[in-house]
């Protein structure tokens, strides 16, 4: 198996390069995923770096561009994809080193539009309480498992990073935007209402397309986009 | 160029509903009127812009404009550099007023002389 990695280390490289590995089609079964052949390429250089924690698919760590499409490694067969393996870090964020990518703005998005609830005071004799169907409503929005695929696959968030909240941001933004438990539906609207926030999205689904869950971050945003028009 | 997200965002769908709807029209009126009798500026005027058709062309002018404003306005925050930006999107709006004044001296010039007896 033939596989083109993106290297760089900034304190040795002037620029990233691309590195040419191979791995013995010996040890690939059907059902071999792509971090195990790069845990397999870290034996032959120990100096490859990228991230992974809970390698089943939950934790998100190990987002990485593959063929030119964002995926998380530890769910993507190999035989799945088209040799050689092109294999990149995930796009329009700084690298720290070879896949590994600085997710500080990601994060830092994430924080802003507040994702979590806030509700009324909690009585402790009693839960916050749902109806079924309100709480079918958050069916879509909250599996996020902010990996960071769809964001860094999003051009308007590559160019500003910093302005435009991402589809992961905003899918969060809208999971607590149309919870019925929460209380500060007006004032999170006002806060996402921006040309730079919200309005950025273009819905050209490039998010919806590399979301490892099968999340819908675009539909996401059209209905929160839908909300904040029906309330202003 | 204090424009919100949400007004913006409402402003280019009803402009863009509006225009969908005004540029057939105006192909219309245009293709259905005579000029081969006494083909001048002045009876083009008179057969296309009735009354009516008037008012709604103005109000398309004024739409077209808040479309462009909104549209370059939204492709200009995306890929000018961000400390430029507030300088061209100043240079924009006086683009846009510039031609607003522009059609208003032609009306003054054009069009109203026109439905003068």
């Amino acid at each position: 198996m033939k596989l083109i990695i993106n290297r760089y280390n900034p304190e040795n490289d002037q620029a990233p390069y691309e590195q040419f590995f191979e791995v013995d089609d010996a040890l690939i079964q059907p059902d071999t995923m792509l971090l195990e052949v790069l845990q397999m390429v870290r034996e032959q250089d120990p100096s490859l770096g990228f991230r992974s924690s809970c390698q089943e698919g939950v934790c998100g760590s190990d987002g990485m561009n593959v063929n030119g499409k964002n995926h998380l490694s530890c769910i993507t067969p190999v035989t799945s994809l088209k040799q050689p393996i092109v294999i990149k870090p995930l796009p329009g964020l700084p690298i720290i080193k070879d896949l590994i990518i600085d997710m500080k703005l990601f994060y830092q998005q994430y924080q802003d539009v507040k994702p979590f609830l806030q509700a009324t005071p909690l009585n402790p004799s009693q839960e916050h309480l749902q109806t079924p169907k309100e709480r079918a409503k958050l069916d879509g929005s909250y599996e996020c498992i902010l990996c960071g695929c769809c964001s860094t696959s999003c051009p308007s968030f590559w160019w500003n990073p910093d302005q435009f909240s991402g589809p992961a941001a905003l899918l969060a933004a809208s999971r607590f935007v149309i919870d019925s438990r929460d209380i500060k539906h007006i004032e999170r609207l006002k806060e996402l209402d921006s040309p730079t926030k919200t309005f950025r999205c273009r819905h050209i689904q490039n998010c919806t397309d590399a979301c490892p869950k099968g999340l819908n971050p675009s539909r996401a945003i059209q209905e929160l986009k839908s909300i904040m028009v029906k309330e202003s | 160029m204090q424009l919100t997200g949400v007004k913006a965002h409402i402003w280019q769908r009803i402009s863009a509903i509006y225009l969908a709807l005004y540029f057939p029209l105006l192909f219309w009126q245009s293709h259905s009127i005579n000029l081969l009798e006494t083909p001048s500026f002045k009876n083009w005027i008179e057969q296309v812009f009735t009354p009516a058709f008037t008012l709604a062309s103005l109000l398309a002018f004024g739409l077209l404009i808040s479309h462009a404003w909104v549209g370059l306005r939204d492709i200009m925050i995306d890929y000018l550099p961000a400390n430029r930006v507030r300088f061209w999107l100043w240079l924009y709006a006086l683009f846009l007023s510039f031609i607003c004044i522009d059609v208003i001296a032609l009306i003054a010039w054009a069009v109203i002389p026109a439905f003068q007896p």
